[in-house]
């Protein structure tokens, strides 16, 4: 049995009618000036993470220092439905500015880093965009686009196994469906395959699945890098980590820059390429190895922080 | 709905406390242990909103982590069947004391339904009904059962997590320590007998050999049994989680067989 250190975690409400809740991991010597961390849930996985993901980091970064939030978005975990807006990635940026209010009504907290994996981190990044008080962002596998070069590192890796070849024969491939909506794209009516109307009822419902959270659903690619630009404009610093459990998406260390080559990230972003681990970092090896990252990279924001306290 | 730790310093534990609603009659109190894994993030959202059901019908209601897992204390590695039972013990002293209630139903999903069994036996002074939901019956076709997904998974993978031997060192995102697989190898139907208490309910989402010998052997010991099955109510899946989807079915008979 490992040697315990005492938690310092203290459960916390916020929001309207205090009805948002979460659980503040707080470092027993506390780093002068470091930013508050607010960890978002990844879709509707509760405040813990997957496989416990936000506990770790929570209680790896206190124990470094930082003060870390995991909390619940409205209607998720142990939080009551308390937001009015009408998607749901208004709702999260409402939430999170609920939880930076909190936390500097409360504990005095003056800047923040956002963060979290998946639509976690799509929401942090929207929450930056809008929020002057967010002076980092914490991404693991945020939504991102495939470029040409991605999607050929896809297909020349899955026409490469057996399996493959064996699910186009027997017309089980997802291939399939997806021609078969691209011929209904480009022929003329009336000579388009049909699906059965119960599996487009499904495929489409499956797409806007795809879509809910990301930065398709309310931004362009355009309009993100624009946003990204004032983002690092004003100082934000990115702390991105893609894993192999998006490789059907990002499959190569720097796909990040030709998404987006309109974007000079400066030395405001750290980008991580992890294609070993699964989407939540669940080995014990890779998550050791992305928490000791990350509380290096929390300790640059902090030594950062002071230094422009100094100069300021 | 009150979050709190309980427990020792050493060894905390996170609970959320549902008091029973005003205006309803009082019906006792009632414990929920969680399943295991995989199975313990999927089936968060349900046992809240069982927890909240059970509230709204006049229990007092603890849902709680166990150590080393959710926002208790201690390691991913840490912990097996047997410490599970005593961090439930320790959440059924912290009911009594909340409540004021002498007798407590205990819940208990997947490996949970085995805390909350071997719970009921250890403490049968302490524990009125006894509540499993599709139990784990067989240890060892339980985790070929998890490995099997694991595989699936892990043909379309480019990271395979599944070692090539038997058992793996990490299962479906969970940490399988040697301990851990120890104790859930060791359950079998043994683990369901001679449960210490009178009442038991029994809810199945599907018809397996080993569920329908369950029930026979807790007939035949003479405890006042009803059991449900209603197929698809299945909340520590994956994909039960990822529609946004709680089993009513499921909520609502349990609710009802515990009044």
């Amino acid at each position: 049995m490992k040697a315990a250190t005492p938690l310092r975690e203290r459960i916390v409400r916020f929001g309207p009618g205090e009805g948002l809740a979460g659980i503040l991991s707080l470092p027993h010597e506390p780093s002068p000036g470091a930013p508050y961390v607010v960890l978002i849930n990844a879709g509707v996985v509760h405040r813990v993470g997957p496989n416990r993901l936000y506990v770790d980091i929570a209680r790896r970064l206190a124990a470094s220092g930082t003060a870390v939030l995991r909390f619940d978005l409205s209607g998720l975990g142990d939080s009551e439905v308390v937001s009015a807006a009408t998607t749901a990635a208004e709702a999260a940026v409402m939430d999170i500015q609920a939880a930076l209010d909190y936390l500097q009504q409360a504990r005095q907290a003056q800047h923040f880093i956002v963060g979290g994996l998946c639509a976690g981190a799509d929401y942090s990044m929207m929450a930056a965009f809008v929020d002057a008080r967010i002076q980092g962002t914490i991404l693991i596998d945020p939504s991102v686009e495939r470029t040409a070069r991605s999607r050929l590192i896809h297909v020349s890796r899955r026409l490469a196994r057996p399996d493959t070849w064996a699910e186009i024969l027997r017309l089980k491939h997802p291939g399939w469906k997806k021609s078969l909506h691209w011929l209904r794209r480009v022929l003329p009516k009336g000579r388009t395959p049909r699906l059965p109307e119960s599996r487009a009822a499904v495929t489409h419902i499956e797409r806007m699945q795809q879509r809910l959270g990301s930065y398709e659903m309310l931004y362009t690619r355009a309009q993100v890098a624009q946003l990204l630009r004032q983002a690092i404009g004003r100082g934000v610093r990115l702390f991105a980590v893609f894993t192999g459990g998006v490789n059907h998406r990002y499959n190569y260390r720097n796909q990040l820059f030709d998404m987006l080559p309109g974007v000079d990230f400066r030395d405001q972003l750290d980008l991580q390429f992890m294609p070993d681990t699964d989407h939540c970092v669940s080995d014990a090896a890779s998550r050791a190895s992305m928490l000791q990252i990350m509380d290096d990279w929390m300790a640059r924001q902090v030594a950062a922080a002071a230094a422009r306290r100094q100069n300021a | 709905m009150n979050l709190f730790f309980f427990g020792t310093t050493e060894r905390q534990l996170f609970g959320a406390y549902h008091a029973p609603a005003a205006a309803a009659p009082a019906r006792g109190a009632a414990l929920l242990c969680p399943p295991w894994g995989p199975e313990y993030f999927a089936a968060h959202r349900t046992l809240r909103q069982l927890a909240s059901r059970l509230a709204t019908s006049g229990f007092h209601v603890l849902r709680f982590d166990y150590y080393g897992t959710g926002d208790s204390a201690g390691e991913r590695d840490e912990g097996d069947l047997a410490s599970w039972v005593e961090d439930a013990g320790v959440a059924l002293q912290e009911l009594q004391d909340v409540s004021g209630d002498s007798r407590i139903s205990v819940f208990g999903m997947r490996l949970g339904a085995v805390a909350a069994s071997r719970l009921a036996r250890s403490r049968a002074a302490q524990v009125g009904t006894v509540v499993l939901w599709d139990p784990v019956v067989d240890g060892k076709a339980y985790l070929r059962e998890l490995h099997s997904a694991q595989k699936e998974i892990d043909r379309w993978s480019l990271t395979p997590r599944s070692a090539v031997s038997y058992p793996p060192a990490e299962l479906l995102g969970t940490p399988l320590t040697p301990a851990m697989t120890a104790s859930i190898e060791r359950v079998t139907l043994d683990n369901f007998r001679e449960l210490g208490t009178p009442r038991v309910r029994v809810f199945l989402s599907d018809e397996q050999p080993g569920n329908q010998a369950l029930c026979g052997m807790l007939r035949a010991s003479g405890t006042q049994l009803r059991t449900e099955t209603v197929a698809g109510q299945t909340p520590w899946r994956e994909e039960t989680l990822m529609q946004g989807l709680v089993p009513n079915l499921a909520v609502e008979w349990l609710v009802e067989a515990v009044r």
